[in-house]
Parts: structure tokens; C-alpha cells; sequence
């Protein structure tokens, strides 16, 4: 860890601007800046909230299927409906899309405006990509007769990955501004903090699409 | 807001921590990754994806085994993403505290669910496979 030391006004650190460079600091009680401290505490809230989906659907999986065949009823199984490359690409393309945001983040703070806006575009594709496949998706669900109100499966389904693609389409909104203000100009160096949160929200949403790609997907029904 | 005393921290958005040292501004450098490195941490993103849909069909696999390998590789990814995307190898720890206090929370609040609709369906017949 390498330390460099300046000598600042009182008057700058007052403002807030206590040294020359591509990031803006902000005096806290904490170190940290309160947008920093806020975004994080509100993604631990995030975390609770798909946490309870998630575990709303952990413990429902599978009891349909078997409650159907007590009750000869039929209702579509996972297993033929679910298409794993297919998910797998529009998960790897999420995934890309981390890449693409911290790469926008690493372009801010060494000041490549050019480079900052190539990044966030990429980004917001990637997330539109991500949601195009979902909503693909959802309508192939539907016409193979999972309904929403088909049975627990179908309800917990639904809210759990329609959640979190309405976070993804949150995520893209916020992308497109932050693009606007770079191109208005808006977003500079000093401002490298406002695309740090919002990559921390889009990492979030990332991972979030980790554990129910595999809990949802990947783990095998009986 | 008064700033600028002796062991005061300021905040910046590179990673870096920031005092107030004897009337100096110290940046102590702990600066994000390189974009070098985050295009490493993808490729074996990619890479543990592609491992997870070969698990998934694995005809031989015990499923229990199946299980278990595919929620460690899950972890793994979850790990990789909040430790070098969202930074919280190099950031402060209160936000790593922050971010696991809510991981915790939600593993609780599953286990209490579980509990509770493990104890309702007992009672029940509806669900009962």
C-alpha cells in the first residue's frame, strides 16, 4: 500500500475538494461517502428481499409434480420446459455485462470519457439483451401452460426471476442516464462515484442471477 | 461540515483511503483493479458457467453429488463478483460487514420459513407429495 501526502488549504478540505484528482472526496464520520454507505446498506436490504423469494421457491420446488400425480392433474414440469443453452447464453451475457460495467468504472477513473460511454452502452445492451431473452422466455412458459396461477411453481416462478428482471430494467434506466449526463458532459472524473454505485446496484443484479440460475435451473427435479 | 483535523478519514471513489495526517491529506493507495484483471476474473466466470451447464447434465452424477457441486460453483461465482467487481477485497470492511449482515439475514429468514411451512404442511394435506 503506497501513501502520498498533500498539502491542502483548510478551505479546500472544507469544500470538500481536498485533493487534486479523479476522485471526489467527501468528509464523513465513517470514511466513506454516505452514497457508498447508502447504496450498500440497501443492497443488504436487496439481499433479504430476493432471499426470501429464493427461499420461497426453494421450498415450494418440486411439490406441484408431486401433488399432480396424486391428483392426475396435469401440469407442465420444469424439466421439459426449462431450455438450459438457451439460459445459459442470456446468463452468460449478464455475466459479460459485470465485465463491461467495471471496464466502464476503470475508464472514468483514469478519466477515457470515450471509452466510459462505450463501456455504459455496452452495458445497457447487454442488460436489454438479458431482458429480450426473458421475455422470450416468459412467453414460451405461457404457451406451454405455465400460468402464473399454475400452481406454486408457476406463482413462485414468475415473481421470483420477474423481480429480478424489473431490477434489470431499473439497472438499464439508470444506465442510459448516467450515458446522457456523460455525453451532456455532466459526468466527469470527479463524478467517477455515481458510476461506482451504479455498478455495484448491476453487480448486484448479477449475482442475484447467479444463485437462481443455478437453484432454479441447473439443480435437477426429481 | 468542518473537515481537515488530525485522523479525520475522507472517502473516495477509487478504492483508496484517505486521512487527515498532521494537517496533510495522506492518500493511502488501495486502488480498484486493473482492467487487466477484471477481464481474468470474467474468462474464469466463463469458464465455471460452462463447468456448471456440463454438471447439469451429467448423466452419471449422484444427484445429491450434483447438488452440491453446482452450489459450490454458484458460490464461487457469487464470491469472485462481490469480491473484484463490486470491490470488496480492497474496500472498507464496514461495507463488507454491511453486505454479509444482509446475506445472514436472508439465509435466517430462510431457515424460519422453512420452519414454519415444514410445521404447516405437516398439518395439512395439500401439499403433501
Amino acid at each position: 500500500m503506497a501513501t502520498v501526502a498533500a498539502e491542502v488549504p483548510p478551505a479546500a478540505l472544507e469544500a470538500g475538494h481536498g485533493i487534486q484528482g479523479s476522485h471526489d472526496h467527501h468528509a464523513t464520520n465513517t470514511g466513506l461517502s454516505h452514497a457508498k454507505l447508502g447504496i450498500w446498506v440497501f443492497l443488504s436490504s436487496e439481499a433479504l428481499f430476493f432471499g426470501s423469494f429464493i427461499s420461497t421457491y426453494l421450498i415450494f420446488r418440486g411439490r406441484d409434480v408431486a401433488v399432480a400425480q396424486a391428483t392426475h392433474q396435469v401440469i407442465p414440469h420444469p424439466k421439459d420446459l426449462f431450455d438450459i443453452p438457451f439460459t445459459s447464453c442470456t446468463s452468460f451475457i449478464l455475466l459479460m455485462s459485470s465485465l463491461t460495467m467495471v471496464l466502464a468504472l476503470a475508464a472514468i477513473q483514469r478519466g477515457d470519457m470515450r471509452r466510459l460511454r462505450i463501456w455504459l452502452a455496452a452495458t445497457a445492451a447487454f442488460g436489454l439483451t438479458f431482458i429480450s431473452g426473458q421475455v422470450y422466455e416468459f412467453t414460451n412458459f405461457y404457451r406451454e401452460g405455465l400460468h402464473l396461477s399454475t400452481g406454486t411453481f408457476g406463482g413462485t416462478f414468475y415473481v421470483m426471476t420477474g423481480l429480478h428482471g424489473a431490477h434489470v430494467t431499473v439497472g438499464i434506466f439508470w444506465l442510459l442516464a448516467l450515458l446522457q449526463r456523460s455525453m451532456q458532459g455532466k459526468l466527469g472524473p470527479e463524478k467517477a462515484e455515481a458510476v461506482e454505485i451504479a455498478g455495484l446496484y448491476w453487480h448486484f443484479v448479477d449475482i442475484v442471477w447467479i444463485v437462481i440460475f443455478t437453484v432454479v435451473y441447473l439443480v435437477p427435479y426429481k | 461540515m468542518t473537515t481537515g483535523t488530525t485522523g479525520e478519514l475522507l472517502s473516495g471513489s477509487g478504492g483508496e483511503i484517505i486521512a487527515v495526517e498532521r494537517g496533510q491529506v495522506v492518500v493511502h493507495e488501495h486502488l480498484h483493479p486493473q482492467p487487466r484483471q477484471y477481464v481474468m476474473i470474467a474468462v474464469v466466470l466463463v469458464v465455471i458457467t460452462g463447468i456448471e451447464v456440463a454438471v447439469s447434465y451429467a448423466t452419471g452424477l449422484n444427484t445429491n453429488v450434483m447438488i452440491v457441486v453446482l452450489l459450490a460453483l454458484a458460490l464461487t461465482k457469487f464470491s469472485l463478483v462481490v469480491a473484484w467487481y463490486m470491490h470488496l477485497k480492497t474496500d472498507a470492511r464496514i461495507l463488507r460487514r454491511f453486505f454479509i449482515m444482509g446475506i445472514v439475514l436472508a439465509l435466517f429468514v430462510f431457515m424460519i420459513v422453512t420452519l414454519m411451512l415444514h410445521g404447516l404442511m405437516n398439518s395439512s394435506n395439500v401439499y403433501r407429495g
